[in-house]
């Protein structure tokens, strides 16, 4: 009896643990490009720079397009991980560019499925995604 | 009262329904709204704030498209109120072409934002900081229209340093819009007991260049300018002996400076940053009285001094909360206003200066509403006696409240 009830509260414990942390079931993180783009890796502080507006073209010159979840697990983990500041720090710097004008938002998608349908139709474009979406459209950057 | 009933409706409506950004083909709108209401227990500053006011708000929505790969074009009307200036009128606030050439330089021409500082840039944009008010001794918002935006070109650039970190530049040269309904100009004509006839900005030029430090989260930033602005005014001078003499006065603040140095520290939820700005300049005012009294050349020195440390943690997605100390003195060689009572400029020496202890609490509502509350310590009136009569308090409270819509 007394087994049982330890079994019950271990599991439950582990149960609310794994709802309550979404990233602990989230996949691997991959940063994702049109084919168009000139690289097939990128130190994370490029991509850091990428998406804090620091770099805005590629080596040949093209324009970056920056591509950017709107919310979710991905883009906080993306967001902290990754670039290394918080999602509303992120959100915030844009928020800044739109209103000063100085220079070009990225575009917000809704879905990770949006997000590989906006990087694979633009070109130049760099996104990111959770391993398990499918994204054979889109070129994977390896990161250093 | 009706343009704040529209304002209040639009920022309920935009806020309880969801705002989003709008896509017409390659352009992007966006925009926002804000309303404030100042609250003092002694001291009028900015708006009637003694009796609380409303007379607090801004407006502005953007267009931007890329042209081509390299050319931009924006431009943001924007509408504000703030006691006796700006009134909602509609203005440009900013609208320029922007070319890329490279990372390291690009062009920009028109109407655009000044960079200075850390903060100058978005002191109209409440969404971007945690306080209702910025600190004061360094963003006057009474004299915005005196730092807001450029009319005229600039080059930037970003040049990546490697293990040294990022560096970005903005170097700029032009005029700014002045008003004679503006804050500089009110200013002007509360010390000269008389009316502002014009007021012109020569020429403004300078440069900002901000480091991105090998430190993760440390950004150090450094601002020069120089600077011409002119004035001509019907005054009423006090010649002593209670006589007042009407004059044609001109006012000449020649080629000042001002300099500013500021630190940005964030990591995580927290964010600390503390800035200095120091002008120096002369000011030269040739008085023409009536005949026989003969006319008068005044030269006397212009250097205020303003900085302030803050702090701000974000505690949840929907709270932060912050803290700032910050310290103006009309005359940087004369912190105790001694002098300037003595001289005549002041009435009271804690006229010389304001030090503003801040307390905000930011609650996100959701991702496009926020409502900020604010609370000021405040010793002395030297920015509080540019926006109002006195007499004055020297200890005083101003409690604030903004809510702002962003799509």
């Amino acid at each position: 009896m007394r087994t049982t009830k330890t079994r019950l509260i271990l599991w439950g414990t582990l149960l609310a643990w794994l709802l309550a942390c979404p990233a602990v079931w989230a996949g691997e993180m991959v940063v994702v490009a049109n084919s168009s783009v000139p690289v097939d890796s990128l130190h994370r502080a490029t991509v850091a720079d990428i998406y804090l507006g620091n770099k805005t073209r590629w080596d040949n010159g093209d324009a970056i397009h920056v591509v950017m979840l709107k919310g979710g697990a991905t883009h906080e983990r993306f967001a902290q991980d990754t670039v290394g500041t918080t999602p509303v720090k992120l959100k915030n710097y844009w928020k800044k560019v739109v209103f000063t004008g100085t220079g070009t938002p990225p575009k917000i998608v809704r879905s990770e499925g949006d997000m590989v349908k906006a990087v694979a139709n633009t070109s130049g474009a760099i996104g990111y995604v959770d391993s398990s979406t499918a994204h054979g459209d889109v070129k994977v950057i390896g990161i250093r | 009262m009706r343009k704040i009933m529209i304002m209040l409706a639009m920022v309920f409506l935009l806020g309880t329904t969801g705002a989003h950004a709008f896509e017409l083909g390659n352009v992007e709108i966006h925009g926002f709204a804000s309303q404030g209401y100042l609250k003092s227990d002694h001291n009028d500053y900015l708006v009637p704030s003694e009796e609380g006011s409303f007379e607090f708000n801004e407006a502005a929505i953007n267009f931007a498209a890329p042209l081509t790969d390299r050319l931009r074009f924006g431009l943001q009307l924007n509408s504000l109120d703030l006691g006796e200036i700006g009134n909602n009128d509609v203005e440009l606030d900013w609208a320029f072409l922007d070319y890329e050439w490279k990372e390291c330089l690009g062009l920009k021409a028109g109407k655009f934002k000044a960079p200075f500082g850390l903060y100058n840039e978005i002191q109209d944009y409440d969404m971007l900081y945690t306080w209702v008010l910025l600190p004061q001794s360094v963003y006057n918002k009474y004299s915005r229209e005196s730092a807001i935006s450029v009319q005229g070109g600039g080059i930037y650039g970003k040049k990546p340093l490697g293990a040294a970190g990022n560096l970005r530049y903005d170097l700029f040269a032009g005029t700014m819009d002045m008003d004679t309904d503006g804050g500089v100009a009110k200013q002007t004509a509360r010390e000269t007991r008389g009316d502002v006839d014009s007021i012109t900005m020569n020429y403004t030029a300078g440069g900002r260049v901000n480091w991105e430090t090998p430190l993760d989260g440390l950004l150090l930033s450094a601002t020069a300018y120089q600077w011409d602005i002119e004035y001509d005014i019907d005054a009423q001078i006090d010649v002593g002996g209670g006589t007042i003499l009407p004059a044609n006065m001109n006012t000449e603040l020649s080629d000042a400076r001002s300099y500013m140095l500021g630190a940005q520290y964030s990591f995580g939820n927290f964010t600390a940053a503390a800035e200095y700005l120091t002008y120096d300049g002369d000011i030269e005012t040739d008085i023409d009285f009536p005949d026989p009294v003969p006319d008068v050349t005044r030269i006397q020195d212009y250097q205020p001094e303003g900085y302030y440390g803050m702090i701000s943690y974000r505690f949840t997605d929907w709270f932060e909360a912050g803290t700032y100390y910050s310290v103006f003195y009309s005359d940087k060689d004369d912190h105790g206003g001694d002098d300037q009572v003595q001289d005549g400029r002041l009435d009271e020496d804690f006229q010389a200066w304001q030090k503003d202890l801040a307390l905000t609490a930011r609650f996100d509502i959701n991702e496009y509403w926020l409502v900020k509350l604010e609370m000021h310590f405040m010793d002395g009136v030297a920015l509080a006696s540019q926006t109002s009569e006195g007499p004055y308090e020297e200890d005083w409270i101003l409690y604030g409240i903004k809510t702002t819509v962003t799509f």
